[in-house]
């Protein structure tokens, strides 16, 4: 199980970090209380500042999926993100739908990339 | 064979491994790291050939005046530890010429392209790496060689061997002493203590990830460091029985009812060394295997981000990056994985890697008559 970081990504590195830790425990791949890598080693590993690492694994703490302690590490606290309002829910989705319409892609186009993607999310979800 | 001989042979023999060693490291990583140097394979096949035909012409001129000192000392006076010193000069010397030349190549660096790199993220630990099976087979050599020394310490004579030649004849002697009958068990302990930490850091190793084929090389990798850490595991139990057996050797050659036992305890040693040293040689050749294997399907066996590359010293054989929080990294040049000489944890490692000579040494000389 890994995580990628992209130097020409658009998102923050710290965004990355976290959004690719989303990812893998909401396909499941990352199971609840499983240890997570130490922010040192992870920082070693994407030579990156240490503060960066600790900015996305601060950020998931306050949602709700990771939990830091000191001496044992960074473990998977839960599957589910801190419940948010339906407006905060649906904000990022428009975004993203927004890029995709803009693209030029049909409707048609469009239903079938977000199909794809949530099966591909999901697809590890017991 | 006489003694002269024996110590010119086997001195020759080491240096001509070393001098293998120094001829190989420019390239065995080809351009991804001539004299530790990611170069164009233009360059690596043009001008950086010339280049390694002088450094190997120098490194073998260089080779054959130690080796004709060495010769030249040996007749006159045949001490070992002349011996030492002659290959001690030869590795200095062949560092030396590798790091000049590599400072000549350095000009020539191009940085790596890659802009997508993964890291693992789940938590490895010591435990991961651990049979318990092994440790219990280990704790009980290291209690039994200490055992041995409390069991007999009070039937040793007031004189006691503290070394032994290659026949395991003792040919170094101390006054009985709890120091002179424990030192190999505490050897012994020290030495474990050394390498379970040696292990512990090599489950912490970084492990940079290409953006590529990331599960098989990550697969690659992981067999990789399992089987750096075999080998420190193999030392360990080879070490472990090695001092076992030393002790029993000093009993041997000091009790009565034991002295039957010395020379087979001699052959034994000699034995264990040896397999010990098979063993090593296929592990690493094991790890060879795997990088081979890496760098055949995906281009490459080792990756970092650019920004690390100019951290790498001596021709990629020392890495000094205090920005990198790792302080094992696995080696740009060579098998298995070296220190981040700029980490804070750098101090207490040497310290704990200087004592085990350090300890040889002092007990020698203040134990030794």
């Amino acid at each position: 199980m890994y995580i990628t970081i992209d130097e020409n990504d658009v998102r923050p590195i710290y965004r990355q970090i976290a959004d690719e830790i989303k990812a893998l425990i909401a396909c499941g791949k990352l199971a609840q209380g499983e240890p997570l890598l130490s922010m040192r080693e992870l920082a070693a590993n994407l030579s990156l500042n240490l503060n960066t690492v600790a900015t996305a694994y601060r950020e998931l703490q306050a949602e709700g999926l990771v939990a830091i302690r000191h001496g044992t590490g960074a473990t998977v606290a839960s599957s589910t993100a801190h419940e948010k309002s339906d407006d905060d829910l649906r904000k990022p989705l428009r975004a993203a739908l927004t890029t995709l319409v803009l693209s030029g892609l049909a409707r048609a186009q469009i239903m079938s990339v977000v199909r794809d993607e949530l099966a591909e999310l999901t697809k590890g979800v017991r | 064979m006489s003694d002269t001989l024996t110590v010119i042979l086997g001195g020759m023999f080491r240096d001509l491994a070393l001098l293998a060693v120094f001829v190989w490291l420019p390239v065995m990583n080809k351009e991804r790291a001539f004299f530790g140097v990611r170069v164009e394979p233009n360059l690596y096949r043009g001008e950086g050939r010339r280049l390694l035909h002088r450094y190997w012409l120098t490194l073998v001129g260089v080779f054959a005046f130690f080796e004709a000192l060495a010769f030249f000392l040996a007749t006159r006076s045949n001490k070992p530890l002349l011996s030492l010193l002659i290959g001690l000069g030869a590795t200095v010397a062949a560092f030396a010429i590798y790091t000049i030349y590599a400072r000549s190549v350095h000009p020539y660096a191009v940085s790596g392209v890659a802009t997508r790199f993964a890291s693992p993220i789940s938590a490895r630990s010591l435990k991961d790496y651990t049979h318990w099976w092994l440790e219990v087979v280990i704790a009980g050599l290291v209690i039994a060689a200490l055992a041995i020394g409390a069991y007999y310490y009070p039937q040793m004579p007031a004189r006691m061997p503290v070394h032994f030649n290659a026949t395991g004849a003792p040919d170094r002697w101390a006054q009985k002493s709890l120091a002179a009958a424990f030192l190999i068990p505490a050897l012994g302990v020290y030495m474990q203590m050394f390498f379970l930490i040696v292990k512990y850091d090599l489950a912490h190793a970084r492990m940079t990830l290409p953006g590529e084929h990331t599960v098989e090389f990550l697969r690659g990798k992981e067999r990789h460091l399992l089987t750096n850490i075999q080998v420190v595991d193999w030392v360990r139990i080879a070490v472990a029985l090695l001092f076992a057996m030393i002790s029993l050797l000093i009993t041997s050659t000091t009790v009565k009812e034991l002295q039957r036992l010395t020379s087979l305890l001699s052959l034994c040693i000699w034995i264990t060394v040896a397999v010990m040293f098979v063993g090593l040689f296929y592990l690493i050749w094991r790890m060879k295997r795997i990088n081979d294997d890496l760098l055949a399907r995906f281009g490459e066996s080792y990756v970092q981000r650019p920004i690390d590359e100019a951290h790498w010293r001596q021709g990629g054989l020392t890495y000094y990056n205090p920005d990198d929080p790792a302080l094992m990294v696995e080696k740009l040049v060579g098998f298995g994985y070296t220190l981040n000489l700029a980490h804070p944890g750098i101090r207490s490692r040497l310290l704990l890697l200087a004592g085990v000579p350090l300890f040889v040494a002092w007990a020698l000389v203040s134990l030794g008559r």
